[in-house]
C-alpha cells in the first residue's frame, strides 16, 4: 500500500518527468559505502559482530558480579589514585592474601561526593584519596573508622589524622618547576614570600582550583593566619599570573616558554622525563623551610565507618605501607614514599630534608578559609 | 477503540520515559530545598549572571558555527563530485571521538602562545584560553549537527531539485530553494544537540579556562565546601536548556514535506562542483587535518615518544569489547525508549508532547556529574540492588543520551508526509502496520544517525562511566581519563586510538546517499 501511495504521488509529478528523460538503472544499487569491495561487503559483517557483542557482555556483566567468592574474601575499594598508580599494587594484595579487591577508580572529589550521597549503603570498604582534606571532610561527617594503632605507628604523626581515622601513604612535593633558560638560578625563591617580587610580574603560572596548590595555601593560613595569606594571594594576583587548569598543562607550559616558573608538584615533571626523555629540560626547586612552600601533600587511605570487612580492610591499608607498595609509589611516581623509614625515590631529597611544615593535613578550617580567599581575590570562581 | 487504547497506551509511557528523565531536576530541587538560603544567595549574585552569560553565548556561538560548517560539509558528501567524498563522509564525523582532553591539547599546541601558527606564521593570534580556544576546542563537536543533515539528505528526494534544475534554476538556487526546507528541522536538531553538549562541556571549558555554568559546577563539586552552589547553578542550567529549545523551534518553523513517499527510492544524479570542485576538496582536508589528523599525530607522538623511552603498555583488549558492549547495548535502547516521545511529537497532545520533549532533554545538557550524582542517590535510595550494575549505567545512558536519538527520529518523522499514513489507514491498514510498512523504510538514515550519536557518545562519556559501571569494570573512556590525569601519555594513546578505530568502524555503519552511477547522468545535468 505503501507502493500505491507512492504511485500516485509521483504520477502527479508526471508532468515534469516527461520533460526530463531521466535515466534510471531499476536494478543496480550502489552502495555508498566507501568498504564496499566487490561482493565482499564489511557491512553486515559489522552488524553480525555488533549484534553478537550485546548477549556476549550482558553475560560478561553478570558473571562479574557472581563469582563464587564469599563477600568476606572481597573488598570493594573507592579509589581517588588512578589505576597507574595503585593498580598493580592492589594486584600483588590479591596474589599474597586471596582477598579480592573490587576497585572503582574516579577523581576523589567525585568520589566523596558519591560517598555522602550513598551514606550508610555505600558498597565501599576501603576509601583511597590523592590528599587529606577529603579524609578530613569524611571524617567531620562519621563515614571514616578508626584505624588500629600497628598501622598509624607506622607513619610520622604530621602525616596522619589526630585521631587515627585516616593515614598518609605517600607524599608529592610542592615546587617550584621553572625553565632554566629563562630563570637565573640566583633569582630562585627561598620562600613563597620572595614570589611577591614584581621582577616575577607577568611570569608565572599558578592552577588556583588544584587540591594541592589549596592544601598548601592552606598551610600559609594555619601558620600565619587569614590576613597575611590574603595579603600574598593579592600579590601574586596583582602579577597577573597565567591560569592553568591542571599541573601537566602548567608543566608543558612552562616548557613550551608560555611562563617561566609554575608552582605545581614535584612529581609531574618526572613523569613528563619518563614518557620524554631529555626533551624535557625544565627542573624543579624545592623551598624547604617548614613553610607552606615545603608543604608535602598527602595521598590518604582510611576505612569507611560499618564495613563488615574490617578485617581484610586494615591488611589492605597495612599493604599499601609494606616496603614494596612505597617502593612503588617511588618508582612509578617518583612520589616520597610515608612509612618510617623508606628511602626516597632515586635522585630526589629525602623526605625529612624536605622539612614539611607541621600542620593538621585534615583540618577543614584553614582549607575553608583558602577557597575563601581565592574566590573573593577573583583566582577562583 | 483500538486506537484510542494506542493512544492512550503511547501517553502512558511516553509519561513514564519524561518521568525518568526528570531523574536529575528532582535531585537538584530536592538538593536546592535542602540549602534554600544558599540557592538564593547564588542567583542573586552578579558572578551568576555573567557565569550565565557566558555559558548562553558560548552555546549560541559554537551551535552556529557548527551548523554553519556542518551544511556545506553535508551536501559535498551528498551527491557532489568532490575527489573522495565517500571516505570524507566518514572522516568528517570522526572529531566526535577525540576525547577533548586530546583535543584541548592540540587547539593549545596549533594557536596557543607558543603554538606552531604563531611559531611558522608570526601571525598576531588571539589569546588561546578563553573564549577563542574554547570555541576552537569545541567545534569537534560539530558531528552532532553534520549526521542529522546527513540523513536529512540521504531521505531527501532528488526529483524535486531535478525538476528545479530543469526549469532553468542555478545549483545554487535550486539548493536554497527547494533542498533547503526539507533540511530545516535537521539544521534545527542539529543545532540543538550542539548548543546543549556545549551546556555540559566540562573537558574544553576546564582546560581553555572558560568561566560558563558547567565549569563553576564542576569547581563546585571539586571543592569540599561549597556543593552546595552547585545546585541553583543547575536549575540555572535546565532555565537555558528551555530557552534553547524555544530557538530550536524557532528555526525549524512550520516544515510542511514536500513530497516523498517512501524516500530513498530514487538515487540522486552527480552534482557537479564545477570551478568550486578543488576549493571543497581544500575545505575538506582543512576539517580532517584539524579534526582527525592533527589529534591522531598527537596521541602518536605520544606513543612513539613513550616507546623510545622504553615506556610498558598495558593490555586493552578486555576494556575494548567490554566499551563496544556498553556502547552498542546503550545505543539500542536509547533509541528504543525515543520511539515513543518521537511519535507523540506527531501523534500526541500537544501538551504531553512538549513536556516528554523538554524532559527528554535535561540529562543531556546538565554537566554529567550532576547526571550521575542524582543517579547514585536514586540508585542507593529506590533502586538499590542497582546500584552499580550495567542495568543502573545503561539507564544513566539513556538519561545522558535520550535527545540524540529522539533528535534523529523526530527529524525521518518530520520530514514524512503525515498523509502518507492516513491513506495507507484509509486503504485498511492497522496502524502499526502501516507504522511499519509506509513509514519505517524511510526512517532507516535517522535511525543509523541516532545509533552512530549515542554509540560514539557513550563509549567517550566520563562521570557516569567512573561512578555507576560495575565496580571494577573500567572502559576506555575512564582508562582514558585515569591515564591522562597522571600524565601517563605513552599509555593513554592505545585507547585512545581505539576509541577512533570503534568509531569508524560505527561509522561505516551509516547508509550513504544513493548516487547514480556517472555515465548514467540524466539529460538535464550536462552541464
Amino acid at each position: 500500500m505503501g507502493a500505491a501511495v507512492a504511485c500516485g504521488r509521483s504520477a502527479a509529478l508526471s508532468g515534469v518527468s516527461r520533460t526530463i528523460p531521466v535515466i534510471v538503472m531499476p536494478t543496480l544499487r550502489t552502495s555508498d559505502s566507501p568498504f564496499c569491495i566487490g561482493p565482499f561487503v564489511v557491512k553486515p559483517v559489522l552488524w553480525l559482530l555488533l549484534i553478537l557483542c550485546v548477549p556476549a557482555h550482558v553475560q560478561g556483566c553478570l558473571r562479574a558480579d557472581d563469582s563464587g567468592v564469599s563477600s568476606a574474601e572481597q573488598l570493594t575499594v573507592y579509589s581517588g589514585r588512578t589505576e597507574a598508580l595503585i593498580g598493580p599494587v592492589l594486584e600483588r594484595f590479591e596474589a599474597e592474601t586471596g582477598v579480592r579487591v573490587r576497585v572503582q577508580y574516579a577523581q576523589t572529589a567525585q568520589l566523596a561526593a558519591a560517598l555522602l550521597e550513598e551514606g550508610s549503603r555505600s558498597p565501599a570498604d576501603v576509601f583511597l584519596a590523592q590528599d587529606a582534606a577529603t579524609m578530613g571532610l569524611l571524617e567531620r561527617e562519621g563515614i571514616l573508622d578508626v584505624l588500629p594503632p600497628e598501622i598509624l605507628d607506622r607513619v610520622d604523626p604530621r602525616f596522619r589524622s589526630p585521631t587515627g581515622r585516616w593515614v598518609g601513604v605517600s607524599g608529592r612535593a610542592r615546587v617550584i618547576t621553572y625553565h632554566p633558560d629563562r630563570v637565573d638560578a640566583s633569582e630562585l625563591p627561598r620562600t613563597l614570600d620572595d614570589l611577591r617580587d614584581p621582577r616575577w610580574h607577568g611570569r608565572l603560572g599558578w592552577a588556583p582550583t588544584n587540591a594541592s596548590f589549596q592544601a598548601a595555601v592552606a598551610a600559609m593560613v594555619a601558620q600565619r593566619g587569614e590576613h597575611e595569606t590574603a595579603s600574598w594571594i593579592a600579590a601574586l594576583a596583582a602579577g597577573s599570573p597565567r591560569v592553568y587548569p591542571s599541573n601537566t598543562p602548567a608543566v608543558l607550559a612552562v616548557q613550551a616558554g608560555e611562563v617561566d616558573a609554575v608552582l605545581t608538584n614535584h612529581y609531574y615533571l618526572h613523569r613528563l622525563r619518563a614518557e620524554q626523555g631529555e626533551r624535557i629540560t625544565v627542573r624543579n626547586h624545592y623551598l624547604r623551610g617548614g613553610e607552606a612552600g615545603a608543604f608535602l601533600s598527602t595521598s590518604t587511605a582510611a576505612v569507611r565507618a560499618g564495613t563488615t570487612r574490617a578485617e581484610p580492610a586494615h591488611r589492605l591499608i597495612a599493604h599499601l605501607l609494606e616496603h614494596d607498595a612505597q617502593a612503588h609509589f617511588a618508582a612509578v611516581n617518583f612520589e616520597f614514599p610515608l612509612a618510617v623509614g623508606m628511602p626516597a625515590p632515586e635522585g630526589l631529597p629525602s623526605t625529612e630534608s624536605l622539612d614539611a611544615p607541621e600542620i593538621d593535613l585534615g583540618s577543614l578550617h584553614s582549607l575553608e578559609t583558602t577557597v575563601r580567599l581565592l574566590r573573593e581575590a577573583g583566582a577562583l570562581r | 477503540m483500538t486506537l484510542r487504547f494506542g493512544a492512550a497506551f503511547l501517553h502512558a509511557v511516553a509519561l513514564v520515559v519524561a518521568l525518568a528523565m526528570l531523574v536529575p531536576l528532582g535531585w537538584l530541587v530536592l538538593r536546592a530545598v535542602e540549602a534554600p538560603d544558599v540557592a538564593l544567595d547564588v542567583l542573586r549574585s552578579p558572578d551568576t549572571l555573567e557565569v550565565l552569560w557566558n555559558s548562553l553565548s558560548l552555546a549560541l556561538g559554537v551551535g552556529v558555527l557548527c551548523v554553519l560548517l556542518a551544511l556545506p560539509l553535508a551536501w559535498l558528501t551528498h551527491a557532489t563530485d568532490l575527489p573522495g567524498r565517500r571516505v570524507f563522509r566518514l572522516l568528517f564525523n570522526l572529531p566526535l571521538a577525540v576525547p577533548s582532553y586530546v583535543a584541548g591539547f592540540v587547539v593549545v599546541a596549533v594557536f596557543g602562545p607558543m603554538g606552531w601558527l604563531r611559531q611558522w606564521t608570526g601571525w598576531p593570534i588571539p589569546e588561546v584560553y578563553g573564549g577563542f580556544g574554547t570555541t576552537l576546542a569545541l567545534l569537534y563537536a560539530f558531528p552532532y549537527a553534520l549526521l542529522p543533515l546527513q540523513a536529512a539528505l540521504a531521505r531527501t528526494d532528488p526529483r524535486t531539485w531535478e525538476a528545479a534544475r530543469s526549469l532553468g534554476a542555478s545549483p545554487a538556487r535550486a539548493f536554497v530553494g527547494v533542498v533547503l526546507p526539507g533540511l530545516r528541522p535537521a539544521l534545527a536538531g542539529g543545532f540543538l544537540l550542539v548548543a546543549l553538549y556545549v551546556l555540559g562541556d566540562f573537558g574544553a571549558v576546564s582546560l581553555l579556562r572558560f568561566e560558563s555554568l558547567s565549569f563553576v559546577i564542576y569547581l563546585r563539586y571539586q571543592s569540599l565546601f561549597d556543593r552546595a552552589e552547585a545546585v541553583p547553578l543547575g536549575l540555572l542550567l535546565v532555565v537555558v536548556v528551555l530557552v534553547l529549545l524555544l530557538v530550536r523551534r524557532a528555526i525549524a518553523g512550520q516544515h510542511r514535506p514536500a513530497l516523498l513517499a517512501r524516500s530513498g527510492v530514487r538515487a540522486w544524479p552527480v552534482v557537479p562542483l564545477g570551478p568550486w570542485r578543488w576549493p571543497a576538496f581544500a575545505l575538506a582536508l582543512l576539517v580532517v587535518a584539524f579534526g582527525v589528523v592533527l589529534p591522531v599525530v598527537t596521541v602518536l607522538l605520544w606513543l612513539v615518544r613513550g616507546l623510545a623511552q622504553g615506556v610498558m603498555l598495558p593490555a586493552v583488549l578486555g576494556v575494548t569489547l567490554r566499551t563496544l558492549g556498553t556502547g552498542a547495548l546503550a545505543a539500542l535502547l536509547v533509541l528504543l525508549v525515543a520511539v515513543t516521545p518521537a511519535l507523540l511529537q506527531r501523534h500526541g497532545h500537544p501538551a504531553v508532547a512538549r513536556l516528554t520533549w523538554a524532559a527528554s532533554h535535561m540529562g543531556y545538557a546538565l554537566p554529567g556529574i550532576v547526571v550521575a550524582l542524582s543517579l547514585v542517590f536514586l540508585g542507593t535510595t529506590l533502586l538499590l540492588p542497582l546500584y552499580q550494575t550495567l542495568p543502573l549505567l545503561l539507564f544513566a545512558y539513556v538519561v545522558r543520551f535520550l535527545p540524540l536519538g529522539l533528535g534523529a527520529l523526530h527529524d525521518g518523522i518530520a520530514a514524512q508526509d503525515p498523509r502518507l499514513l492516513e491513506a495507507a489507514r484509509s486503504l485498511g491498514s492497522s496502524p502499526l502496520s502501516a507504522w511499519v510498512r509506509v513509514l519505517l523504510p524511510g526512517l532507516r538514515p535517522a535511525i543509523a544517525a541516532g545509533l552512530l550519536a549515542v554509540f560514539i557518545s557513550t563509549i567517550k562519556e566520563l562521570p557516569a562511566t567512573l561512578l555507576l559501571s560495575p565496580i571494577g569494570h573500567s572502559a576506555l573512556s575512564t582508562r582514558i581519563w585515569s591515564l591522562t590525569e597522571d600524565a601517563f601519555f605513552t599509555a593513554a594513546a592505545p585507547p585512545i586510538l581505539l576509541l577512533l578505530v570503534l568509531a569508524g568502524l560505527a561509522l561505516l555503519l551509516q547508509p550513504g546517499t544513493r548516487v547514480r552511477p556517472r555515465g548514467h547522468r540524466s539529460v538535464n545535468d550536462r552541464s
